[in-house]
């Protein structure tokens, strides 16, 4: 018999219409490591350049910060792209953009407040760093110390910064008035400045401090650099932008820049802070947020300076001082308890015998150091 | 009843011979029209809205002479059916009875049962159906920050569903200003499928229009069905224009590389670069000539050196260039070379944007007020001193001074080809233009009358092929006829995955390339801990980047540029098939199936019997599939593939039905190629079991077709059309025969042997002729009659630099070769001769001497280039990671792991024998 076999395609139903597969999309879960205490939750990505990625108010169960979303889209295990938000704080440099950047950082935790990340060659950049964060004990606030060793090329600027993405709330507060300080210009009497409200640009500020109030949540959250780490040419940078039809508003501090050689290194610190039940800040002594009234009710007016710590505050003096236009001075040092975070601290200065007149008001907190209030000028009448 | 039926048209059940799927039926009362397939039937309705009353107008139906013939209050619209390809095309025309403007919008209305298991795909993507409405309304595209980023419809939507796609749109290039795809609720369980155009139409004026309809098998993918029938119907209108010869339109683009800097041509054809896109040869866009009495006037913005200042060597400075001065300059460079490098004069974008000043003093009527979703103004753009505001360059002040201006530019240079920048829609004209009611593509929204910039660049591209046959057009985006087409993004960027593959679908089977900024800026995000990499762990990573370049080339028909391509052996290894590929022309719909979840990537260019499948297996190992190609799909017969390979492969094909199945390798992580040898008419009905082996040769390539245990069958073969070479013969177990009727005993064989129409030697004689001396040392005469003409020394002095290229890259010890007039010596020569009597497009092997001849210069640049490849295999030489531009992989990160002389080792995927390289 003539052979007349054929091999038939008999597995049309198990087959596959080729065709454009489409890539694996998944969301990155991130490796997290937390630290906590009765105000604040600080959750760290170690695995994503060691980034602050969420700091929450515990008692409001307020998550400050914008979290880090990125998606991981995998066209056939050849290309791994990763898009999202960017978000997660870490140390940057204005000439690379580390935010879309997962490096892997070393962990050490000395005890439970503590975390200490380092890398060789951070964010794929010729740095070696070490930060540390350390959250207050019982207190209201992390505090970040970087120290960068430059391996790259002689003589390069280098010019530390760091960008916090905060979540903008719901409702959202307006976005004019949004962050403090205000930039001082000065006043067209050339004694005092006035403060402009600004929401989004470069500045060059006069203190050393960011903040932004959230009414809702009735708290205000605070960058404060080291004031020599910020120096005179430190620069803040603000922006109110959406997200996945959400607001989120942008906070950077970014440091003078300073040429670096190979081996040279640099150390900067900051803390970031939250003042529950404070929203209407003005001035930031060391680590205590402050604002000033004057109450016009009953005569003689009363000076009250309200402070709130983020750290514990041992006793000790606060000298207040009015300063005339003419530049006459008036003081007074009031005795200070000991300050305990979370709560606030009310100090008054009763006004009489000082002439009518404009003042400004500052002064000196022992241990932490001078303050200045842009605000209010008194006018005693 | 029986007048209805009468006047019914119906036609006959698939029409497989015109790639029907589905019959169609005409009928004057809704439903108009219906379409219907085995099991399946879809109504369709014409409806009018009327722009003006804001109601759908009461229409009154006949047939009349095959065509719908509906009244309305004041105008009349027919429409005329005829079956183009797989598709019910409709010529239509709406005539204005009445003595006023009508502002109408013709639609075809689709009314079936809902359901959500649907997919729409709306002219930019293929959605599931969820939430209705969808509605894609008009042109106005997805807005993009990019320049070139709004991206041209496709002008057919389709609602998919498992079985069939009911298709409905319009052939491109219509110069039509709005349409729009709707999918939305149509009481109880049902949806409408709408697909309408606006047209404003003048008092006692017909406008003319072609609207169609379809009903197609969902099969291998989704909406890719439906446009390959678009392609299948209108494969004219989806192809360059120019003719396939031309030299220029199916290369590689190296960008500015050749208009910044002197060109090199030994450089650019290694690129296989053949284009290059001459950027802002003006001071002033609107004013491309450079006339005399605009030459002086204040810019925007001072004067001053810009990156393109320089133009092959000649510096542009116009702060202090006198126009006379300019004209002299901007000559020499084209003359000198723009017919080697394929320069493509940069048209002032494509007369979409004009410097201000000039644009108000000479060309008010043509500025485009426009701001929806696009710009009005530009600055700095090109030219950037000044600010540019957009204009409309069709029926316009400004459109006529263009064309005059295109044409004179192009008798003064003598450009083989024009860029046309910014080609995307989007932009409404309401200027007075707009009001002539005799200007096309007049639409109306509820501002008035519209015409989209759509029209003017449609206009524009016809005027340069009609004027000046030959030339070809350079689209930066999908708008209009172009020739060749820049995609101006990186595969690495997110936009590229927002465009594609509808700007692919839109280009068709134009050559496409791809300028982004390569692996530069995208390195340091994506590799972040690269410092800390080893230098193979760093190659690695490169090396599957690379990779997803390569299978995303062949996925979309796509070439790079040098900056994907240096360092990257196997980018520049694939080049040959990948052009190739591309030049046979890029298909949507892939009939294919395997039993593998390997093939991430595949693709299909050429129809039937010319047809080469690609498949791209990303994942680490190979694995072994059965696959199965769809014939129908691919034409009237059934095919016969082999493995595409540099010299020989086999394959085991098994045919039934229309149905071919064989093995297929799925290659780990490289490309792998299917190429269709031939098409049988007929098989019998229990199929045949063929074995398909080839053997390829620069002379000779032989398929052949070995046919086991099979029965007697007749069928007609038609052998696979390869570009550079002619079938000299097919025989049948021996004997010469015609293909076109053949008789196939059991277990005969078919032969079919090409030769080469240019090349009469083999890769053996190439290998062993002694072009080096026993140190390696190039040593070659190249010689030329006592009196050569220009041609002569022009491919002499190209012959030259092709061997001082390896000498000077060190690919050979030394290169002593010169050009000698007179006749030949003996020596190991070139012997080169063009526009002699009897000469031919011939490359032979005489003596010790390769023996070039060409009939006229033409012929001769082309062969000369075309054996300059061939040497090339004899000679290879990889581009190391060495940056050619700021745009290459980044030399700190070269400098870091020392791989600037380096490039990556690859697998020669298209030979046997090739095996890694050292």
């Amino acid at each position: 018999m003539k052979r007349t076999l054929i091999l038939l395609p008999v597995f049309s139903a198990l087959l596959l219409a080729a065709g454009v597969q489409k890539p694996e999309v998944k969301s990155v879960e991130y490796k997290k490591i937390t630290l906590k205490n009765q105000f604040l939750s600080v959750e760290l990505l170690p695995e994503s350049m060691g980034r602050i990625d969420r700091i929450t108010y515990v008692p409001g169960n307020y998550s400050i910060l914008f979290p880090r979303h990125m998606v991981k889209t995998d066209h056939g295990t050849l290309l791994k792209n990763l898009r999202g938000n960017e978000f997660g704080s870490c140390d940057s440099f204005t000439h690379r953009d580390m935010r879309p950047r997962e490096n892997k950082m070393s962990v050490e935790q000395p005890d439970e407040r503590t975390v200490i990340f380092s890398a060789k060659n951070y964010g794929g950049e010729p740095v070696n760093l070490t930060r540390k964060i350390v959250m207050a004990e019982n207190g209201t606030k992390i505090s970040v110390t970087s120290r960068l060793e430059w391996t790259g090329k002689d003589n390069t600027s280098v010019a530390p910064r760091w960008d916090f993405f905060l979540n903008g709330g719901d409702p959202l507060p307006k976005r004019r008035n949004l962050f403090i300080p205000l930039v001082r210009l000065k006043d067209k009497d050339g004694k005092y400045d006035t403060l402009v409200r600004w929401q989004q640009r470069m500045v060059t500020p006069s203190d050393n401090f960011l903040a932004v109030a959230i009414p809702p949540e009735k708290l205000s959250f605070v960058l404060i650099v080291d004031p020599d780490s910020f120096g005179k040419e430190g620069k803040f940078y603000t922006l109110s932008s959406g997200y996945n039809s959400r607001w989120y508003w942008w906070m950077a501090f970014i440091l003078p820049p300073q040429k670096m050689s190979k081996g040279d290194v640099r150390e900067y610190s900051f803390d970031a802070a939250v003042f529950p039940e404070f929203t209407d800040l003005k001035e930031i002594c060391g680590d205590i947020a402050m604002r000033c009234y004057v109450t016009r009710s009953t005569k003689p007016w009363i000076l009250g300076v309200v402070l709130a710590p983020s750290s514990a505050c041992e006793a000790g003096d606060i000298r207040l001082v009015l300063t005339s236009e003419d530049g006459k001075k008036f003081e007074k040092t009031v005795k200070l308890p000991a300050l305990i975070p979370g709560k606030q601290r009310n100090v008054s200065w009763s006004l009489s015998g000082v002439p009518a007149g404009r003042y400004r008001v500052s002064g000196e907190i022992s241990g932490k150091g001078e303050f200045s209030f842009p605000e209010p000028v008194i006018q005693i009448k | 009843m029986k007048n209805i039926l009468l006047f019914t048209v119906l036609a006959l059940f698939s029409l497989l011979a015109d790639g029907a799927e589905f019959k169609w039926e005409l009928k004057p009362s809704a439903p108009h029209i219906r379409l219907s397939a085995d099991g399946a039937s879809y109504a369709g309705e014409v409806r009018v809205y009327n722009g003006k009353s804001k109601k759908y107008d009461r229409l009154a139906g006949k047939i009349n002479g095959g065509k719908l013939i509906l009244s309305a209050n004041g105008y009349i619209l027919t429409f005329k059916p005829q079956m183009k390809g797989g598709i019910l095309l409709f010529d239509a025309e709406i005539v204005n009875r009445s003595n006023k403007e009508l502002f109408l919008q013709p639609e075809l209305s689709f009314s079936l049962p809902a359901s959500k298991k649907y997919f729409f795909f709306n002219g930019y993507e293929t959605l599931q159906v969820k939430t209705l409405p969808i509605r894609r309304e008009g042109l106005k595209g997805r807005p993009n920050q990019k320049l070139a980023g709004v991206t041209q419809v496709f002008p057919a939507a389709a609602l998919i569903g498992e079985k069939y796609t009911l298709f409905a749109g319009e052939p491109p290039h219509e110069l039509i200003s709005y349409h729009a795809a709707i999918l939305e609720k149509s009481g109880q369980n049902r949806y409408r499928f709408t697909f309408n155009q606006r047209h404003a139409v003048a008092p006692g004026r017909t406008v003319s229009f072609k609207m169609l309809a379809g009903v197609t098998a969902t099969r291998y993918g989704k909406e890719e069905a439906m446009v390959q029938r678009m392609f299948d119907a209108f494969p004219e209108l989806f192809a360059p224009v120019v003719s396939p010869d031309n030299p220029y339109i199916w290369g590689t683009e190296q960008y500015l590389e050749s208009w910044n800097n002197i060109p090199d041509y030994e450089l650019e054809r290694r690129y296989h670069a053949s284009l290059t896109w001459a950027f802002v040869p003006f001071k002033r866009a609107g004013d491309i000539y450079g006339e005399a009495d605009l030459w002086e006037y204040k810019p925007h913005t001072p004067f001053k050196w810009y990156y393109n200042t320089k133009i092959a060597g000649e510096v542009f400075d116009y702060r202090n260039l006198s126009h006379e001065k300019f004209h002299a300059q901007r000559k020499k460079v084209f003359r000198k070379y723009a017919k080697d490098f394929g320069y493509a004069f940069y048209n002032s974008a494509a007369g979409v944007w004009c410097e201000n000043q000039l644009a108000v003093s000479r060309y008010p009527d043509s500025i485009v007020d426009d701001t929806d979703k696009v710009a009005k103004y530009l600055s700095p753009w090109c030219t950037p001193w000044d600010q540019h505001v957009r204009v409309f360059s069709y029926g316009t002040s400004f459109g006529k001074k263009f064309r005059e201006d295109t044409g004179k530019i192009h008798a003064d240079l003598g450009m083989p080809g024009f860029a046309l920048d910014c080609v995307t829609p989007g932009a409404y004209y309401r200027g007075p233009a707009s009001k002539n009611p005799d200007m096309p593509g007049r639409a109306w929204d509820e501002k008035g009358v519209f015409i989209d910039q759509t029209v003017a660049i449609i206009k524009m591209t016809d005027f340069i092929h009609e004027e000046l046959p030959g030339t070809f057009v350079w689209l930066n985006g999908i708008t209009g006829k172009g020739d060749t087409t820049m995609l101006e993004y990186g595969i690495f960027e997110d936009n590229f995955r927002s465009v594609m593959p509808v700007v692919r679908y839109n280009a068709g089977m134009i050559p496409m390339q791809t300028r982004g900024y390569g692996y530069s800026r995208f390195l340091y995000n994506y590799l972040p801990d690269w410092r800390n990499m080893s230098k193979d762990e760093f190659k690695s990573e490169l090396e599957k980047l690379s990779l997803h370049l390569i299978f995303n080339y062949f996925q979309y028909g796509l070439t790079g540029t040098y900056n994907t391509a240096n360092g990257f052996g196997l980018e520049q290894y694939i080049m040959p098939e990948l052009l190739e590929l591309r030049k046979i022309g890029w298909q949507a719909q892939v009939p294919l199936k395997v039993d593998s979840e390997k093939l991430f990537y595949s693709a299909r260019y050429g129809r039937g019997e010319n047809s080469v499948i690609f498949m791209g297996n990303p994942y680490e190992t190979t694995d072994k599939c059965k696959a199965e190609t769809g014939n129908d799909i691919l034409g009237s017969d059934n095919y016969l593939w082999v493995r595409k390979m540099r010299d020989n492969a086999e394959t085991v094909n098994r045919v039934k039905g229309r149905v071919t199945a064989f093995d297929a390798d799925l290659l780990s992580r490289l490309p792998v190629l299917y190429e269709s040898v031939c098409g049988l008419s007929s098989v019998p009905a229990e199929g045949v079991r063929v074995k398909v082996t080839s053997c390829k040769d620069i002379n000779k390539i032989t398929f052949s077709l070995k046919f086991e245990g099979n029965k007697e069958f007749a069928t007609a073969l038609h052998p696979r059309r390869i570009e550079g070479f002619a079938l000299d013969k097919v025989t049948l177990d021996g004997k010469a025969v015609t293909p076109e009727k053949l008789t196939v005993l059991p277990d005969a064989e078919i032969v079919m042997e090409y030769k080469s129409e240019n090349f009469t030697f083999s890769k053996a004689d190439l290998m062993k002729f002694p072009f080096a001396d026993s140190s390696g040392k190039i040593v070659m005469e190249i010689v030329v009659p006592q009196d050569a003409n220009a041609s002569e020394l022009r491919q002499a002095e190209r012959l030259e630099k092709l061997f001082k290229f390896l000498a000077e890259k060190k690919a050979v010890p030394g290169a002593d070769i010169r050009t000698v007039k007179g006749s030949f010596s003996g020596k190991a020569a070139f012997v080169v001769t063009v526009g002699r009597p009897a000469d031919k497009a011939q490359v032979s092997l005489k003596d010790n001497a390769w023996q070039i001849s060409a009939p006229d210069a033409a012929t001769a640049d082309k062969l000369v280039r075309s054996f300059s490849y061939v040497i090339d295999s004899r000679f290879e030489y990889i581009f190391p990671f060495k940056p050619r531009a700021w745009d290459c992989l980044n030399p700190e990160m070269l400098n870091y792991f020392d791989l600037t002389e380096e490039y990556l080792p690859f697998v020669r995927c298209f030979e046997n024998q090739g095996g890694k390289t050292k």
